[in-house]
């Protein structure tokens, strides 16, 4: 226990090495809340409502998509396929670690630092631009928004495994991430409500983990998700689903795993 | 600057460019595919966005549905454009945290045009003439004529927006001489970038002017459509060609600022 309290300890000194990277990364946590609220603001600023949604709704779900966006999706195993590409992958290999584990504690070192951070960011949000708060004061409810959120950490942490590891038989991550990036960018609900969307495309992005991510959570959180037992446990689905494929790829990569540049 | 070396810098681009291609199709073939899907996806779900939104409001800051899809076209076009050169910025971190920035400096060439414009993706090029077409289409969908004089003015804006995004981005590489970090900036700008893909009005008045005469993000889009629509007078745009030769004398004097800073720490 003691060596992953380490690990946990080393990465968030990594992160505060360079103080002006950190300082971005948390501005641009910001930016992804301004640009929707300006465009929701244009549309909806002077009363209605679209799909159901008010312009206070709308900001509410915006907030909690941002909250969540760096609870669930601050991540360091993004940087896996970086390790595998230079040979730097070699040295957590060696050591008496569970790779996985290792990874995992990374994460979440992330995690802490991010949510660190939005106690001073939230405020901040909340005196500028005055966004509705929903506070959730049934607990039943929070418990089990808690679990979504603890699944959806999960299963990001497989995705991210699982594509950082195409780099055992690609020197190019670059392209396969971009492409994920882009298409979770609207397939977890963080642009916009995915019941937003024409039921076709509902069903279809509903066929993939992503919704998982952060949709179902903050429906979930906001009490408006009538199916939420069930979407727990599909959530649940994929967290298994996703584990198994995981553990296969990173077998089977493992054995092409040449140390490069090492 | 001399005529041959001109040559010289566009000799020393083609070569790079070339290698880069090469690289590409040497590593990772169906990497270019997946990018270019990427490409067409994001494009999409931006449209998407607009279709949802406006689509159902009718009006966002005055323009209909077809208007701002023309808006977001022109930013997509412009965005692509500015980009294609400036790949460099991407990988300049890691230049100089392991000290190939040294040999940048050690070049006959200017070290700039080796930090900015050596990683040309000529994915990009490949993208391009579809998103031109694409412009096309959006242009005769919100209702206007395509004229030579418009086209011409369009290019104008583009040369325009296209020297303020490199003066950008010098500062962006210049912070990074001074302290090590690019990649979150870099994607900062972008972050900000994207919000010249909707008409700038929406950000309020400051936000309006900061995207309009700081950054060049109303250039991009809300400027040209504006211009097509008949909204704006193209004599302004003097003054944005004086603001941009402003941009880019700065960034330079802050590039040369931050060279002095340059310790070499890792060679």
């Amino acid at each position: 226990m003691h060596k992953y309290l380490s690990i946990f300890g080393i990465t968030l000194q990594e992160i505060f090495t360079y103080r002006l990277n950190m300082v971005m990364w948390r501005v641009r946590q910001i930016f992804v809340f301004l640009i929707p609220f300006f465009i929701w603001r244009a549309v909806l600023g002077q009363g209605g409502d679209i799909y159901g949604y008010s312009f206070a709704t709308i900001m509410t779900y915006l907030f909690g998509t941002t909250v969540l966006r760096s609870l669930v999706m601050g991540s360091r195993t993004i940087d896996l396929g970086w390790m595998i590409n230079s040979g730097s992958l070699t040295i957590p290999l060696m050591r008496p670690l569970n790779i996985f584990s290792f990874f995992f504690i990374r994460d979440l070192a992330d995690k802490l630092f991010n949510l660190t951070f939005m106690f001073i960011e939230i405020p901040l949000i909340l005196l500028i631009f005055k966004p509705p708060v929903f506070i959730q004061t049934n607990p039943l409810i929070v418990l089990y928004a808690t679990v979504s959120i603890l699944l959806a950490i999960i299963i990001y942490f497989f995705i991210n495994v699982i594509f950082g590891s195409l780099a055992f038989w690609t020197r190019d991550i670059w392209a396969p991430r971009f492409l994920l990036m882009v298409i979770m960018e609207i397939a977890t609900g963080a642009m916009f409500p995915l019941d937003m969307l024409p039921l076709f495309w509902q069903k279809l992005i509903f066929a993939t983990p992503f919704p998982y991510l952060l949709f179902i959570p903050l429906k979930i959180y906001l009490g408006t998700d009538p199916q939420f037992l069930s979407h727990i446990l599909i959530a649940l689905g994929w967290v298994f689903f996703l584990g198994v494929i995981t553990k296969l790829v990173w077998r089977k990569g493992i054995k092409s795993y040449e140390a490069e540049g090492r | 600057m001399k005529l041959t070396h001109l040559k010289a810098y566009a000799r020393v681009w083609l070569k790079l460019t070339a290698q880069q291609f090469e690289s590409q199709v040497a590593n990772a073939r169906g990497a270019a595919a997946l990018f270019i899907l990427g490409k067409v996806f994001r494009l999409g779900s931006a449209l998407l966005l607009v279709y949802v939104v406006v689509g159902k409001a009718k009006l966002i800051a005055g323009y209909s549905l077809n208007e701002a899809i023309f808006l977001l076209m022109l930013f997509n076009l412009a965005q692509t454009i500015s980009q294609l050169f400036l790949r460099g910025v991407y990988i300049f971190r890691q230049k100089v945290v392991d000290g190939t920035f040294d040999f940048y400096l050690l070049n006959p060439l200017s070290e700039l045009f080796y930090s900015l414009f050596s990683y040309t993706d000529p994915l990009d090029m490949i993208v391009t003439t579809p998103y031109i077409f694409l412009v096309g289409w959006a242009w005769v969908n919100a209702g206007y004529a395509i004229t030579l004089p418009l086209i011409l003015l369009l290019v104008v804006i583009l040369i325009i927006s296209t020297i303020m995004v490199t003066a950008w981005h010098i500062i962006i590489i210049s912070i990074g001489i001074k302290y090590l970090e690019v990649d979150n900036t870099v994607m900062l700008y972008r972050d900000l970038e994207r919000m010249g893909a909707f008409p700038v009005a929406i950000y309020g008045r400051a936000g309006e002017n900061i995207l309009t005469y700081i950054f060049p993000f109303a250039l991009m889009s809300t400027i040209p459509a504006q211009l097509i629509f008949g909204m704006f007078n193209p004599w302004y745009l003097l003054i944005f060609a004086t603001l941009a030769l402003v941009q880019l004398q700065i960034a330079l004097f802050i590039w040369h600022r931050s060279l002095l800073s340059y310790s070499s720490a890792s060679s």
